[in-house]
């Protein structure tokens, strides 16, 4: 009788698990990259009903985030302000404008206007924007430069791994109270003499003649100062932290 | 790679046997439906421009083109909705603690507050709990 497996089948099994090999370890890698915030949330810019361009209220008027999101230093929701704030100043500039029509129309009937929601916090997860503002903790860390943005769009992935690589390092993104709504801050803006006098040395600059020295303060610097100042101790290890 | 299976040739000798009463019979009938691939209506679906093969062309595309693009997979679009007038006095998230009296009711302690503390989230405001007294103040 003749073979009923012809002799290429000899290696099949070793095919098979070279393929198997091959197949899981691109789902896994597929899914490590495009199963993460990096990839799914990441440049999500949806309509919104008005296409308010922060760059222009921002960018140019200079106004500060606090005014319309004005709850953001006493309250873990930072909220998006009501048609009454935006009537503030469009019921004298810009009047006719017509994408202001939905926002005339909810002064007019009291119904409010459904923005679309960008960032979202899992429900599982605890979050509160007060403890992150009130130390030293500013929006472009967590938003991006908003007040470049015609419209908003999600700028950073906001997965758990970018949180933990702020919490485990969070001299890499601390400011002084100041300039939390200064999207545009650099470290090197930072007046050295002003800041020392505020809030003290940074570590190697003890002999330093500061009224003299043009040496610029970095993130590092800054970071490590106010860190001990305020006593920052962010949740890294303990899951409860922000699970709670 | 393709084998072609043989069956084991009809001995010449011996006993043969048969595989179905058609083959027993041996009638021209039963060799002419034999020589037929598919016998009459097994292939196609009888009457009108609907084939059996145009209705799998068409629904085997349209399933196809259904999961390209993975059309259903996305984020459910959320919304916020702020006040249209701000509420004075309330925080998002924080409830606000007021002291209340009714005009009509009487004064529940001699010292201290004289009112039913009254707790509303978001300007939505909650009775008072049952046996308060209210005289935390």
């Amino acid at each position: 009788m003749a073979n009923i497996f012809p002799r290429g089948s000899n290696i099949l099994p070793i095919k098979i698990v070279v393929c198997a090999l091959v197949l899981v370890n691109a789902v896994s890698m597929g899914m490590w990259y495009y199963f993460t915030p990096k990839y799914t949330r990441v440049g999500y810019q949806p309509a919104q009903p008005v296409p308010f361009p922060h760059d222009v209220h921002v960018g140019q008027l200079g106004m500060d985030c606090r005014y319309c999101h004005s709850f953001v230093e006493v309250a873990a929701h930072s909220n998006i302000p009501t048609t009454q704030v935006c009537m503030n100043c469009h019921s004298q500039v810009q009047r006719d404008n017509p994408k202001l029509a939905p926002i005339r129309d909810s002064w007019a009937s009291g119904k409010p206007v459904e923005w679309v929601q960008i960032h979202k916090t899992s429900d599982f997860v605890y979050f509160n924007h007060s403890a992150h503002v009130n130390r030293g903790v500013s929006c472009v860390s967590c938003h991006g430069k908003v007040n470049e943005m015609p419209v908003v769009y999600h700028a950073k992935p906001h997965s758990m791994a970018w949180c933990l690589d702020c919490h485990r390092d969070p001299k890499s993104a601390l400011r002084p109270l100041n300039q939390i709504t200064n999207l545009n801050w650099e470290p090197k803006d930072e007046d050295v003499q002003k800041f020392v006098s505020t809030f003290g040395r940074p570590e190697g600059w003890e002999g330093k003649d500061i009224t003299k020295s043009t040496d610029k303060l970095t993130q590092e610097d800054i970071g490590s100062v106010l860190l001990n100042k305020w006593h920052i101790n962010p949740p890294d290890k303990n899951c409860a932290g922000c699970h709670r | 790679m393709k084998r072609i299976f043989e069956h084991p040739s009809t001995p010449l000798t011996g006993k043969k046997y048969w595989r179905s009463l058609g083959q027993l019979d041996d009638t021209p009938e039963f060799r002419g439906w034999l020589e037929r691939e598919f016998p009459q209506g097994a292939a196609e679906i009888q009457g009108g421009d609907v084939t059996r093969r145009n209705f799998l062309k068409l629904m085997g595309a349209s399933t196809a083109l259904a999961g390209l693009g993975l059309s259903a997979c996305r984020r459910p679009t959320m919304h916020l909705v702020p006040f249209t007038r701000g509420v004075e006095w309330s925080i998002p998230g924080k409830p606000l603690f007021f002291h209340h009296r009714p005009a009509h009711a009487p004064r529940l302690c001699s010292a201290g507050g004289d009112d039913a503390r009254r707790t509303p989230h978001e300007d939505r405001r909650q009775p008072p709990a049952r046996g308060e007294q209210g005289c935390d103040g």
